[in-house]
């Protein structure tokens, strides 16, 4: 009897793991490909400029001092600005690099004021890799020369 | 008399020649630059812009009287000559501190232009102008981006301005 019943419980496991193996080698496996996001190249940069606002000092003769005979405060003309009413910053935050060019255009009412940048162009890198406020960045310096006219006053000399 | 008339005739014909050389080389050289100008004073806002998600609210720091902006964009633009629109991305985030519109250019003719679009705000489609629809042909242009920035409070245009180049497909 015992042995009738192990042979059963034998042969009960034995078709139940081929049936199993069978079913094992019926399931088949599959797999698919899923496309990742690429990005592309995105474009972001910031731009950052002063007032440029200048002021035009005529030349000085200064004043007369009786005690020394001399002119004081004598001053040849100039231009004078606020600090940092001169500089154009841009950063770049795209993912790839940027060539950035830096262009003065005197307004033809006014061409005696020549506009003189310290940088016409210059090329900031990619921002991959760094921190957004380590963003490549760079900064030109807009310098005035030249004559202004006496009656000239909150007048736009170029862009 | 007829080797006469023949010299007559060849003198008349050479002179017609050089006239005609004469006005077609004025032409060509008085062919003007068309000027594309901006608005002084800023603009209607543009209507087909949509508000920027998750757009951050701090400004940039601007220094006194100048200004600060960011602009988002991707130099490829496609025209659709049947539509005649434009698609294109181009966004101006909160944290600028203008007003921006935007011109497509391309050859120095004016493709388009944008109203007003205010911080915090993208564009996605622009209407080409009558003219644009009239002088492009399909295929591929070099244009630019031209950008114009505008004081929010005062709607005093700034003296500076960006150009960006970009590819034009058009369809």
């Amino acid at each position: 009897m015992k042995k009738i019943l192990a042979i059963t419980l034998t042969l009960a496991m034995l078709f139940t793991m081929t049936a199993m193996a069978e079913e094992s080698k019926q399931k088949q496996v599959t797999a698919s490909y899923n496309e990742g996001i690429n990005s592309g190249t995105i474009y972001s940069i910031d731009i950052t400029w002063g007032s440029l606002e200048y002021t035009y000092n005529a030349a000085s003769t200064g004043t007369w001092d009786p005690e020394t005979h001399t002119y004081k405060n004598v001053a040849e003309a100039n231009w004078t600005c606020e600090n940092g009413a001169d500089t154009i910053t841009v950063t770049n935050h795209s993912n790839a690099a940027v060539n950035v060019n830096v262009t003065y255009t005197t307004n033809d009412n006014y061409t005696s004021v020549i506009g003189t940048l310290d940088k016409s162009s210059f090329e900031l890198a990619t921002a991959e890799g760094t921190s957004f406020s380590a963003a490549p960045s760079n900064t030109a310096k807009l310098e005035l020369s030249g004559t202004l006219s006496s009656d000239a006053n909150n007048v736009t000399v170029g862009e | 008399m007829k080797k006469d008339k023949n010299k007559r005739l060849i003198l008349l014909l050479l002179l017609i020649a050089i006239v005609s050389v004469c006005i077609a080389v004025w032409a060509l050289c008085s062919k003007e630059t068309p000027v594309i100008l901006a608005p002084d004073r800023v603009p209607e806002q543009e209507s087909n812009v949509e508000k920027i998600e998750d757009d951050a609210d701090k400004k940039n720091e601007a220094p006194e009287n100048g200004g600060a902006v960011s602009l988002t964009f991707s130099k490829d633009v496609s025209i659709n000559l049947a539509d005649k629109t434009v698609d294109l991305y181009f966004a101006n985030p909160q944290r600028s501190t203008h007003d921006v519109v935007l011109q497509i250019i391309i050859r120095d003719n004016l493709i388009a232009q944008s109203g007003t679009i205010s911080p915090g705000n993208k564009m996605s489609e622009v209407e080409l102008t009558d003219n644009a629809a009239k002088i492009l042909s399909k295929g591929s242009y070099d244009g630019k981006f031209v950008v114009h920035y505008y004081d929010i409070e005062s709607g005093e245009k700034a003296v500076l301005n960006t150009e960006i180049p970009i590819n034009v497909k058009v369809n």
